[in-house]
């Protein structure tokens, strides 16, 4: 079984550092790739000009789940649950903290990785926005006292969502596989009627990429039983 | 080389399949898993950075405070600061590879470039603070948690967009062209 960094206490170490750098490489090269250097695509997905956001962030977040629960599924052998850092949930300080980020996104165009890569293609717009990100993080700090309530309210500790709504994990992996596939058709279908533009509607890869991942996130039930997760 | 074919090599790559870079990153995010035990992560190394500007204007000031104390004297020793210049390497990387490397304030071409830079400051900071407050961004509650299913993370993913579409509105004059 793999021993994550995390796992044994590792993340200090000077390799960790470096290994965090590569991974960074990965990260950085495929969001720029993905034209998150440009404020004005990033934008595109409050206006429903451009919805690569959506598409991009969905897709990453589906690969990522279901090849987690493939290794997951041979635990004994790949990786476990317990290995990885997971964030307790604190509804207070998320709800708000994401309905405050929403604002910023709209306004600044930016969130703090794709401001990295919009500074790496020489944006100005970027580079303002990572120098106030920072002075907001010493804000924060400064009245950490106060906000400190906030900051800790509505504690669950680490709450899987399939046991928040009470289904079993297979379950509300493929409910979460069919609202992204349906999201991409959906954004495909508002740059459509946006901007007359729309290569992947009806794409036949669009149908393909849709019906592989569905087949994934139903592979998972002849795996592992709901019971054992 | 004629001035037609040298104006074809300077315009930038057009963007390629959303999906395929969602792979990627999928892939990405997942190596990160495995091998770090954590997901992926910016604006932890930007409040690094902050700590770290902080305690160069009072040391003691900033050692003595609550949220930034306990990151000790030495705040850019953190997994998350290396991560946040490989992602600036990697980005520059692809950008110069792409040929869409440009020193410019993006906006609409009708949009003032001052009205852009006030949005970008005020969101800055609003977006700075705001992932102190959530515990994380758009890539480590986002992403992560949310390819995690974390409860609390996905409630944040949602709020990140209710209020971005709720308030979008307000600011579409500096993309006017």
């Amino acid at each position: 079984m793999i021993d994550t960094l995390y796992s044994i206490d590792a993340l200090g170490t000077s390799s960790a550092f470096f290994l965090a750098l590569l991974i960074g490489l990965g990260f950085g090269f495929t969001l720029e790739r993905a034209g998150f250097s440009s404020s004005r695509r990033l934008a595109g997905v409050f206006y429903f000009t451009d919805m690569a956001v959506v598409k991009v962030m969905f897709t990453a977040i589906i690969t990522a789940m279901l090849g987690l629960s493939y290794l997951l599924a041979f635990g004994w052998i790949w990786i476990q649950l317990d290995q990885i850092f997971l964030m307790p949930t604190i509804y207070g300080a998320q709800i708000v903290g994401g309905l405050l980020f929403g604002v910023g996104f709209a306004m600044g165009a930016w969130c703090p990785g794709t401001a990295a890569a919009g500074l790496a293609a020489g944006r100005i717009d970027a580079l303002v926005f990572l120098i106030s990100a920072v002075g907001g993080s010493i804000l924060f700090n400064e009245i950490f006292p106060w906000i400190r309530p906030l900051y800790e309210y509505g504690n669950q500790g680490v709450l899987m969502v399939y046991d928040a709504v009470g289904m079993s994990r297979n379950t509300f992996i493929l409910v979460f596989t069919l609202i992204a596939v349906a999201a991409f058709w959906l954004s495909e279908w508002a740059e459509k009627v946006r901007t007359g533009r729309g290569p992947y509607l009806e794409s036949l890869f669009l149908i393909i990429f849709s019906l592989v991942y569905l087949a994934l996130a139903v592979g998972l039930f002849f795996l592992t039983p709901p019971a054992s997760l | 080389m004629t001035s037609e074919t040298c104006k074809l090599q300077e315009r930038p790559s057009p963007y390629v399949n959303p999906y395929l870079t969602g792979i990627l990153l999928g892939l990405v995010l997942l190596a990160s898993f495995v091998i770090l035990g954590t997901g992926l992560g910016a604006s932890g190394g930007i409040a690094r950075i902050g700590a770290w500007f902080s305690l160069h204007l009072s040391a003691s000031h900033t050692l003595g405070s609550e949220y930034f104390g306990k990151w000790g004297a030495k705040p850019l020793n953190y997994y998350l600061v290396f991560m946040f210049v490989g992602t600036f390497a990697g980005a520059l990387v692809s950008a110069l590879l792409n040929n869409r490397v440009r020193f410019q304030v993006e906006r609409g071409i009708a949009s003032s470039v001052s009205l852009r830079l006030v949005y970008s400051i005020a969101g800055g900071l609003i977006v700075g603070f705001a992932s102190r407050l959530a515990r994380g961004c758009t890539s480590g509650q986002g992403l992560t948690g949310g390819a995690l299913l974390l409860t609390g993370s996905l409630v944040f993913l949602v709020c990140v967009f209710v209020s971005g579409y709720a308030t979008a509105w307000l600011f579409r004059r500096q993309w006017n062209d």
